[in-house]
């Protein structure tokens, strides 16, 4: 599956993912990373488990960037497969497995995100200046995800020479209330 | 709380039996309303709230606990108060 791309570190079932070196990430305990026991969800690949390098992840972006001919699908359907399908929200759609926002405008913008239990990762590629990238990560939380997103706003503010994001930091609110309410009903 | 109504109780200084009682059922409903609506309110299954926010369902089922404890011994001190009342008039 991934052979035509050359992409020889990605995995998409348990077996090829441990023999080609998957570790484990980490889960974030109030913003404390602690190992994952979690293990490899051999039918996940739809949601999240397909495991790869960061140059496996560039021969992606180089493929679908378009920036040399490839003999694995017409220059007819990769315009398909970069195109948008459904809006989802006001500048976003989906495509054909693809996250498309801005698609009539210089800021038009290809991507998509993932996620399992202990890793995150950002992949995406800007037509109109040719940058792309990608950005894998071995630690998560569900209520962590949006900080990913603002690391690649700000490399993508970066590349156009603008001001990066202003990063809030992270406080685990969600958590220190509930402990909060606990320490209370025990206290009183 | 759970130990202060406890020794209250082994006292014997509760006064308005009947509104422990609607405490204590309160607290009952909550602690079995608590892990359905958190399910609801982010759109997601309970499994996927114990793998992607680990803490989150920790601090969830020690809130249950909590809950269902000091509601099942407030039902419980209701009923046992208005068991030991002695009545009025009687030698």
């Amino acid at each position: 599956m991934f052979a035509p791309l050359d992409m020889q570190n990605s995995a998409a079932d348990s077996e090829s993912a441990y023999r080609k070196g998957y570790l484990t990430g980490y889960q974030s305990w109030i913003g404390f990373p602690r190992k994952s026991s979690i293990t490899y969800d051999d039918s996940g690949a739809p949601y999240g488990y397909i495991s790869a390098s960061a140059e496996d992840m560039i021969k992606y972006i180089k493929f679908i960037s378009q920036q040399s001919s490839n003999n694995l699908i017409s220059d007819q359907n990769m315009k398909l497969y970069l195109s948008p399908l459904i809006q989802t929200s006001e500048n976003r759609y989906y495509g054909f497995g693809l996250r498309i926002t801005n698609p009539d405008s210089i800021n038009k913008m290809i991507w998509h995100s993932g996620s399992t239990p202990d890793s995150r990762s950002e992949m995406f590629f800007m037509p109109d200046t040719g940058w792309g990238g990608v950005i894998l990560t071995n630690k998560n939380h569900f209520l962590e995800e949006v900080a990913l997103a603002t690391l690649k706003e700000s490399i993508m503010n970066i590349l156009n020479g603008e001001e990066p994001v202003a990063v809030t930091p992270l406080t685990s609110m969600i958590q220190l209330v509930s402990i909060i309410i606990l320490c209370i009903f025990n206290s009183l | 709380m759970f130990i202060y109504f406890l020794i209250k109780f082994r006292i014997g200084k509760v006064r308005n039996v009947m509104g422990l009682r609607v405490t204590g059922i309160i607290l009952l409903l909550l602690s079995i309303a608590i892990i359905p609506l958190l399910i609801y309110g982010v759109g997601v299954p309970w499994h996927a709230i114990k793998v992607f926010a680990a803490d989150v369902a920790l601090l969830t089922i020690l809130l249950v606990i909590l809950l269902a404890m000091n509601g099942l011994l407030f039902v419980f001190m209701s009923f046992r108060q208005n068991n030991m009342k002695i009545p009025i008039g009687k030698p």
